[in-house]
């Protein structure tokens, strides 16, 4: 297999003048377009302009490298694993710190030598001749008042490949991978699993403070809000998961391990009340009857669909129902048979609201005096389990 | 073989669906949703492979068929109707985000059982799944689980021998899924060539495959770009090679759907790829116009996807190298040729420089070849590739 080994060069700031181009501009450019990335906001725009000045950068550094006239200091193959490993440990950090930027401008120089200094001694990798050679490639730089840039050049020297000599036990080990059967296991598998494997694994990453966000794009609504409401009934200590989008944008994040069930003896006289029929959210599903089977809409449709992120749109629809909750106190005991029809940011701004609400109300202490009755469009409208 | 009878049971079926579908969602020009029955032709020409009507059954979360007819037309390769068959409800199934278990509805070759009518999983699947060695235990129940899935989908793209032990170390290792190193090739981002460039080429195949960087974390990202160029140059010689040239009253034209015969394969270790002639073609991109690589007769091109500075800046490496590769093949078939594919950004480099590189080429025993293609245009595509496949689904 053919190697992808770094180079890293350093450029005095005239080198950095390469004719009609300045290096040095397109790093300050690069550093704002970094700090526009964060914001998540029309993403695919700020990352392609971001790809273009890395591009620049690299394609006349490599340049100034063909032509050899800068330093520079060959990492060899195996530092980008390195890196992998320093991102997946600290994530946050390695953001922060710029750790996987291709360029660093002499100003940022000192602030960049000790972040990396302390992230490679976390991760125990501080004596490896990768890091050693970076480091003092970088020192050198700094003393000497110079911006570096890190090269990648692919196809370098030839590894031997990995030649597994007992391909039946690699056939085998590949045969018993579990698979989700319906079959024979007679459960969920799919977009349940895969939720609930979700939740599992960000909780855990949660608790050793690594930021990990739950996703919940292009997931059935039915199965958001069965599992999110799993997770919000479930015995544990009370925290909070980040949430996040396809399109990127992360939103507020959700409170689980915080309702407990209603005793039956709690919910007498919440019982007693009527049912009013709520659809999610206006002009959806009007042509299945939808508009005759409910009072009134919780969302307006006009309010919400709208052409933002999902985060954004997830935050307006918490923010809507919390309204709409808080004016329900007011008003007395209320039993909602809720019609969802899907889109996934409503569904959870909705459901973190109601989490919220209940939380609240429970703090009480005082028979139950709300309930929201799920019930989720599948071509029919099939009931879900009651939040109170 | 269904009866004529059972054939037009299931035409039946087809037409109500066609009218349905016509009526719900093409007159009202509304797009259907995953879980709506929506039929499909498969056609090539006049000739038709499937009829299929599929859905996304949410509950069992499996796909389901209403209606899977095939046919195997006798002009083309054997079972190819099953194949394309099998082909669309794999990558569906994937796409739909299921658990991959396919579920074939009682209108299906239908029988009666207990006075009740009964579906199977059809004839024409079942001597697939025999011609690849795979046993499908729920035949007359009209399912097929996810695990038989899964090795079907693994034979009908075809890997070779050592893309499917990569494959099949990937998912051993937990850092891919089988069944998205298929959905990546049957989806049409990567070709199957490209792909196996990419799986036996790169050292972190799973990052490409599962478009897992993002353009924020730029070396890692830069990594994925630099592979996918490689893999994409590659497949543009592919492609090249494979198209076939017609003549017609003089005029030559290059045929859409009529491909020259060839074997190709990968070298991992050179990053090189090794072709085979079946039919006679012409070798393109080089100084010589009129190379033609006969049946059973092999070339070997090394790629590099390279920038003019890098080419300068690594030249001396890409020459050991590609002697080296000269070294391994040459040994075994004294009669192969050798090629140096490089961008057309080779064309950059001075040319006093340039026809030094040339001639030092030539004195190794290879010729060099210029790719029309520049590396901002495979960065382009590369980067459009690695975003489709952000698309789709990841397990």
């Amino acid at each position: 297999m053919s190697e992808m080994k770094t180079v890293l060069i350093s450029l005095s700031d005239e080198q950095c003048n390469c004719g009609r181009v300045d290096l040095r501009r397109l790093m300050a450019k690069a550093i704002k377009t970094e700090q526009l990335m964060e914001s998540k906001v029309l993403i695919e725009e700020v990352q392609k302009r971001y790809n273009t000045f890395c591009d620049r950068i690299e394609f006349y550094s490599h340049r100034l490298l063909s032509l050899g006239s800068v330093d520079s200091e060959d990492l060899g193959g195996n530092y980008l694993d390195l890196l992998v490993k320093i991102k997946d440990r600290f994530p946050e950090e390695s953001m922060k710190s710029r750790l996987t930027a291709n360029f660093c401008p002499k100003e940022r120089m000192a602030g960049y030598i000790s972040d990396f200094e302390s992230l490679v001694s976390k991760v125990g990798i501080s004596e490896r001749e990768e890091i050693q050679k970076k480091l003092s490639f970088y020192r050198r730089a700094l003393s000497e008042n110079k911006n570096v840039v890190e090269l990648l050049v692919a196809w370098t020297s030839i590894r031997e490949i990995d030649i597994e000599t007992d391909t039946s036990k690699l056939e085998e080990s590949f045969l018993s991978l579990n698979v989700s059967d319906n079959m024979t296991s007679g459960d969920y598998g799919g977009h349940f699993v895969a939720l609930k494997n979700q939740f599992n694994k960000v909780i855990d990453l949660t608790k050793k403070k690594t930021h990990a966000a739950i996703n919940f794009s292009e997931l059935r609504h039915d199965v958001i809000t069965k599992v999110i409401r799993e997770y919000a009934y479930k015995n544990g200590t009370p925290m909070y998961v980040a949430v996040t989008y396809a399109d990127g944008s992360e939103a507020s994040p959700l409170p689980i391990y915080c309702l407990r069930s209603k005793l039956p003896e709690q919910m007498v006289q919440l019982n007693a009340q009527p049912i009013l029929n709520v659809g999610m959210m206006s002009a959806r599903h009007a042509n299945d009857g939808l508009d005759a089977l409910v009072k009134t809409y919780w969302y307006r449709n006009q309010e919400i669909s709208i052409g933002r992120t999902q985060a954004e749109t997830d935050d307006v629809a918490y923010k809507k129902s919390k309204e709409l909750f808080f004016k329900l106190r007011s008003e007395g005991p209320y039993r909602i048979a809720f019609y969802q029809t899907g889109f996934q940011p409503a569904v959870v701004g909705f459901y973190r609201a109601l989490i919220e609400e209940l939380i609240e109300r429970n703090k009480k202490k005082m028979p139950a005096d709300l309930e929201v009755i799920p019930y989720f469009f599948m071509g029919e409208y099939i009931k879900g389990e009651p939040w109170n | 073989m269904l009866t004529y009878e059972k054939i037009m049971e299931q035409f039946k079926v087809f037409e109500n669906h066609v009218e349905k579908y016509d009526n719900e969602f093409r007159k009202a020009n509304i797009l259907p949703k995953n879980h709506s029955w929506r039929p499909y032709r498969w056609c090539s020409r006049d000739i038709v492979f499937a009829l299929i009507v599929v859905r996304h059954e949410r509950f069992r979360n499996c796909l389901e068929a209403d209606v899977c007819l095939m046919s195997s037309p006798p002009q083309y390769p054997e079972n190819s109707g099953a194949k394309v068959a099998m082909g669309f409800l794999l990558s569906e199934a994937y796409k739909c985000g299921t658990s991959m278990e396919i579920v074939f509805s009682e209108n299906v070759e239908t029988r009666i059982e207990d006075g009740k009518k009964k579906g199977r999983v059809p004839a024409y699947i079942y001597d697939l799944a025999c011609d690849f060695d795979i046993k499908l235990k729920h035949v007359l129940e009209g399912h097929i689980t996810p695990f038989e899935a899964r090795q079907i989908y693994m034979k009908l793209v075809g890997f070779s021998k050592e893309a499917q032990e990569k494959i099949m170390k990937l998912s051993v290792d937990e850092k891919i899924s089988p069944e998205r190193a298929c959905f990546v090739v049957m989806g049409g981002i990567w070709s199957l060539a490209e792909a196996e460039s990419i799986i036996l080429g790169s050292d972190n195949p799973e990052s490409i495959l599962l478009s897992a960087s993002s353009p924020e974390d730029r070396h890692l990202y830069l990594r994925d770009v630099l592979s996918a160029r490689g893999a994409i140059l590659g497949g543009a010689l592919d492609r090249k090679l494979l198209k076939k040239e017609i003549v017609k009253d003089g005029e030559a034209s290059e045929s859409e759907d009529i491909e020259v015969e060839m074997d190709i394969s990968f070298d991992g270790e050179t990053y090189a790829k090794a072709y085979k002639a079946i039919d006679e073609c012409c070798i393109p991109w080089t100084a010589e116009t009129d190379l033609i690589l006969k049946p059973e007769e092999r070339m070997v091109v090394v790629v590099r996807a390279r920038s003019s500075s890098e080419i300068i800046e690594t030249f001396e490496e890409d020459l050991i190298c590609l002697s080296r590769t000269i070294e391994k093949y040459k040994t075994k078939e004294p009669t192969m040729k050798f090629f140096f594919l490089v961008p057309r950004d080779f064309e950059e480099i001075p040319s006093d420089k340039r026809i030094e590189m040339e001639n030092r080429i030539r004195e190794l025993g290879a010729l060099l070849m210029t790719s029309p293609e520049s590396v901002a245009r495979l960065d382009k595509e590369a980067m459009r590739r690695i975003e489709t496949g952000r698309m789709v689904r990841h397990e």
